[in-house]
């Protein structure tokens, strides 16, 4: 379904990325996992439009998005839970999920997704009328995931959903990413929580310094040294290995 | 208390138009974070396209909507020609801020050559025929017109704005414009939107002051802008309901004090009230409720 051949991307004129392919199939999760800085925000935001990719191209079912408006691609099917969760917070919980839904037009079926993710997530129909802002870090994140899915996107792009999390939420979070899979939306998936990422996609990519050090299937990821030197803290320290791959 | 019966009703004639003009220039300030030096040039616009519109014979009712839509398209044009150039080729906020400054003047320039230097009066319309005696306090059937499309052009922005999809499109924009591309929203659609709706309110505004006062001049948009710049800053910068309590404590402000100091020091009181008001409360008197950007 997503296929980026060759991209380079990045902030002005200095490449985060360098040459990197990804395919991730129909129905696929995908995940993306590496160090701070190792270009996978770059990636997911040069896959929504976000940043230009220098070089290469990026496919979504064949059709090219390469150079396709942030809008265009939402609207194409690709939709994007930032980094960080962005909500928008002087805005209600229920405008929140409202604006997802924006590309759309269909009033009837967007009530009824409306009504899907508050079953997915009761907290948020608690809290409906509620300022974003006022919501706990766990929440916020399921009202992103709920944003996104508010459009019906094909291809789920999920940036560092664990962040700042406490582990039972992490988990929660994560189940809900696997169902969201499960009942067939394509996912791919960016953390630097490696173990919980690699236990929930079929397939991994790790990005080391905006190239792709390693991938395989995760079983097989998750047994190579490389990986489980560096990001399953079974090692040396991340930052050792870092010299290492410099070296 | 008949005065003070007779200045809350002028007061609020007033300070409903101040309110109109106001939400414009802050929507402006809460999307895009610049302040429009031309809105009070919009108003001015306004207010002499609708003097030809009802020099044409059109009803009251009708001006309003022609003033609205010139200061609409000017308030898009600006955006398109100006603002969104000069934002393209990573100009300083200040540039646009010094570029709306040249705008207002230029737009100035150009009403005196069209509409001359004098100060000009509306069609004696019917409305300020009739005048209601209700106790000792005159009302004017145009202050209750210039009240109630006050009223009405700030339930039907704030419906636009909480109520649409267009409006959390722009409520979004004014958040992030990354996250509004995030959800697919043309963020320079929105953007225009934005400047044809604050450039609409200042043009309605500029037709509800020149028939309140009966004097349409091309300068009369200076002491506008300061007056909605004051405002804007008195609720809290961003601050939409603020801008629309700010815009009516003002009128009020400058009609008691004319009534019971001096015409003399009518500015001079407004706006003294109101640096003490901001030495007391430095982040404007309604902060707290604003649409805080991310």
């Amino acid at each position: 379904m997503l296929e980026l051949q060759d991209v380079t991307s990045g902030y002005g004129t200095v490449p985060a990325i360098s040459n990197i392919n990804i395919s991730v199939p129909q129905g696929a999760c995908v995940c993306l996992i590496g160090a701070n800085g190792a270009g996978k925000t770059t990636t997911l935001l040069t896959i929504s439009g976000l940043v230009r990719a220098f070089s290469g191209h990026i496919k979504i079912d064949g059709v090219d998005h390469t150079t396709m408006s942030a809008d265009r691609i939402v609207r194409g099917g690709v939709s994007l839970v930032p980094e960080g969760r962005r909500v928008i917070a002087s805005m209600s919980v229920e405008d929140n999920l409202l604006i997802g839904a924006y590309v759309r037009k269909n009033g009837p079926e967007i009530a009824n997704d409306m009504r899907a993710v508050y079953n997915r997530f009761p907290r948020l129909f608690e809290r409906r009328r509620h300022y974003a802002g006022s919501l706990s870090g766990g929440e916020q994140q399921m009202l992103a995931i709920g944003r996104a899915l508010m459009a019906r996107p094909k291809l789920l792009l999920l940036d560092e959903p664990s962040m700042g999390l406490a582990p039972h939420v992490v988990r929660e979070i994560f189940e809900t990413i696997q169902e969201i899979n499960r009942q067939g939306t394509t996912i791919l998936l960016v953390e630097q929580n490696a173990r919980k990422a690699l236990s929930i996609a079929n397939y991994g990519y790790v990005l080391e310094k905006g190239r792709i050090a390693a991938e395989g299937p995760t079983e097989q990821l998750r047994n190579t040294d490389t990986v489980r030197d560096a990001y399953l803290g079974m090692g040396q320290a991340i930052e050792s290995t870092s010299q290492a791959a410099l070296g | 208390m008949e005065v003070f019966a007779q200045q809350i009703v002028n007061g609020l004639s007033i300070g409903s138009i101040y309110a109109v003009f106001a939400i414009g220039c802050t929507l402006i300030f809460g999307v895009l974070n610049i302040i429009n030096l031309a809105q009070g040039a919009f108003l001015m616009i306004g207010a002499c396209v609708g003097l030809e519109a009802a020099r044409f014979g059109l009803p009251l009712p009708v001006t309003l909507l022609v003033a609205a839509f010139g200061g609409g398209l000017l308030g898009v044009l600006s955006e398109q020609f100006m603002f969104r150039p000069l934002r393209k080729a990573g100009g300083h906020r200040w540039m646009g801020l010094v570029a709306s400054l040249a705008l207002a003047r230029l737009l100035v320039g150009v009403a005196q050559e069209i509409f001359g230097t004098e100060v000009q009066a509306y069609p004696r319309s019917s409305m300020s025929a009739i005048i209601w005696q209700i106790g000792g306090v005159r009302i004017q059937a145009l202050q209750l017109f210039i009240i109630a499309a006050a009223v009405v052009l700030m339930l039907l922005f704030a419906f636009i704005l909480q109520r649409t999809s267009l409006g959390r499109a722009i409520r979004t924009v004014a958040f992030s414009e990354d996250v509004a591309r995030i959800v697919g929203v043309r963020v320079e659609s929105a953007t225009l939107v934005t400047f044809f709706i604050a450039g609409a309110l200042a043009g309605a505004a500029g037709l509800l002051l020149g028939v309140l006062f009966n004097v349409v001049s091309p300068f009369m948009g200076d002491s506008a802008l300061v007056k909605g710049l004051t405002v804007m800053i008195l609720g809290g910068l961003g601050n939409i309901p603020g801008a629309v309590a700010g815009g009516f404590l003002l009128g009020l402000l400058e009609v008691f004090s004319v009534a019971y100091v001096s015409s003399a020091f009518r500015d001079a009181i407004g706006f003294g009230l109101i640096f003490l008001i901001l030495l007391v409360k430095p982040t404007g008197l309604f902060s707290g409720f604003e649409e805080r950007r991310a």
